[in-house]
């Protein structure tokens, strides 16, 4: 049994790991929610988007994880720059993804009600048979590994439960799920695909703000080690 | 804890459970997606701006554009415009039946649909741009652009 104080490794590994799958589940759903357009552009842009958020939190752990066998000096240094870098690509890419989504979302918008043609063509190109059915298993799939994960923390360590900024990490992973699963049901299925590039809009908005928030973290870090040193 | 994860695991079987209540939609039934309705932007086609045409251009008493099919067909050709641009609205009708077909340069193309005279009809081209092309079905129809939704 680990002293007290001491992090318990195993717990905390399958945490990260669990958050590691989840990534990897979000970025292939893309496969499995492929359009039945003549494209096959695959319609679904909210759980993809999903791994933008979870991607910061695997990453908090995976640094949780590296503290554990890394020095202290080394650590924070790595730590620091590492985070820079990092949440400036995401938020750099994260505004990207949300103008993509947005981009969709009015084109979806414009065609949907411009009867007949307009209709047609939504149609045509497949966002009518959004796949709500696979979405939800994915989904499910996704709530259940983040619950287990989100279990795994307190038994690694109950310092954990009073970090408020790994909570309201969590906090904001259960969420975004949640608002994709809720827009994904609250329209009937010809309009799924427009709630969906929505859904991706907030969620890319919530992984931009965590983006910006640990960018500035991360750049209050390095200078006070630059200025320390 | 246990019970916060709980009511986050109840809320999200909810939130799976609404899309259930959707499951016999009709095809134009938009439900709450018609909140969105106002996000369809107020670019409408205007021949001249990134778009041009080989069909006789006129006006009506009301200052509207008018396109007429004095040949077989004619068409509109709607420019490429900035990827950040909302799609371009298309909003007409016609005095005669028409027969209109548009190839959008990204998406599928769609085959000539008849349009039957005084039918207000609508399209959007994305930011790419298309083309959109009218063919006679009888006499020389008179096409109205709108600048409003049907």
């Amino acid at each position: 049994m680990p002293e007290t104080g001491e992090v318990r490794k195993i717990p905390l590994i399958i945490a990260l790991v669990l958050i590691i799958i989840c990534v990897l589940i979000e970025i292939s759903a893309v496969a499995f929610l492929r359009g039945n357009g003549p494209q096959g552009d695959p319609p679904g842009l909210g759980i993809p988007y999903l791994a933008l958020v979870d991607g910061i939190l695997g990453f908090t752990l995976a640094l949780l994880v590296l503290a554990l066998v890394l020095p202290q000096h080394l650590q924070a240094k790595l730590q620091g720059i590492v985070s820079v870098i990092l949440s400036f690509f995401l938020a750099l890419g994260s505004i990207v993804l949300i103008f993509i989504a947005l981009g969709k979302l009015f084109l979806m918008i414009a065609l949907f009600f411009a009867v007949p043609f307009g209709t047609a063509a939504y149609f045509a190109a497949g966002w009518g048979t959004f796949p709500r059915g696979a979405a939800a298993a994915i989904l499910s799939l996704l709530m259940l590994l983040k619950i287990v994960a989100s279990i795994c923390l307190p038994i690694a360590h109950q310092r954990f439960l009073v970090a408020k900024g790994l909570i309201l990490l969590i906090a904001t992973s259960f969420v975004a799920t949640i608002i994709v699963a809720f827009l994904h049901g609250l329209v009937p299925l010809p309009a799924v695909s427009i709630t969906d590039a929505l859904a991706a809009i907030i969620v890319g908005i919530l992984a931009l703000i965590w983006a910006i928030v640990m960018l500035v973290g991360s750049i209050v870090a390095v200078v006070q080690a630059l200025t320390t040193s | 804890m246990i019970i916060v994860l709980v009511a986050i695991a109840l809320i999200f079987v909810i939130a799976v459970g609404i899309g259930g209540c959707h499951g016999s939609a009709r095809r134009g039934d938009a439900g709450a997606a018609k909140g969105l309705k106002g996000l369809q932007g107020k670019h409408f086609l205007v021949i001249g701006d990134k778009a041009s045409t080989n069909c006789a251009i006129g006006q009506d008493r009301f200052g509207r554009q008018t396109l007429t099919v004095s040949s077989n067909s004619c068409a509109i050709v709607v420019g490429k415009r900035s990827s950040f641009r909302r799609p371009t609205r298309v909003v007409f009708f016609s005095n005669l039946p028409v027969s209109v077909s548009i190839d959008p340069v990204h998406g599928p193309h769609q085959d000539p649909q008849q349009v039957d005279a005084n039918d207000c009809s609508a399209a959007a081209i994305d930011h790419s741009g298309g083309t959109m092309t009218f063919s006679r079905v009888v006499g020389s129809p008179t096409i109205t652009l709108l600048r409003q939704s049907c």
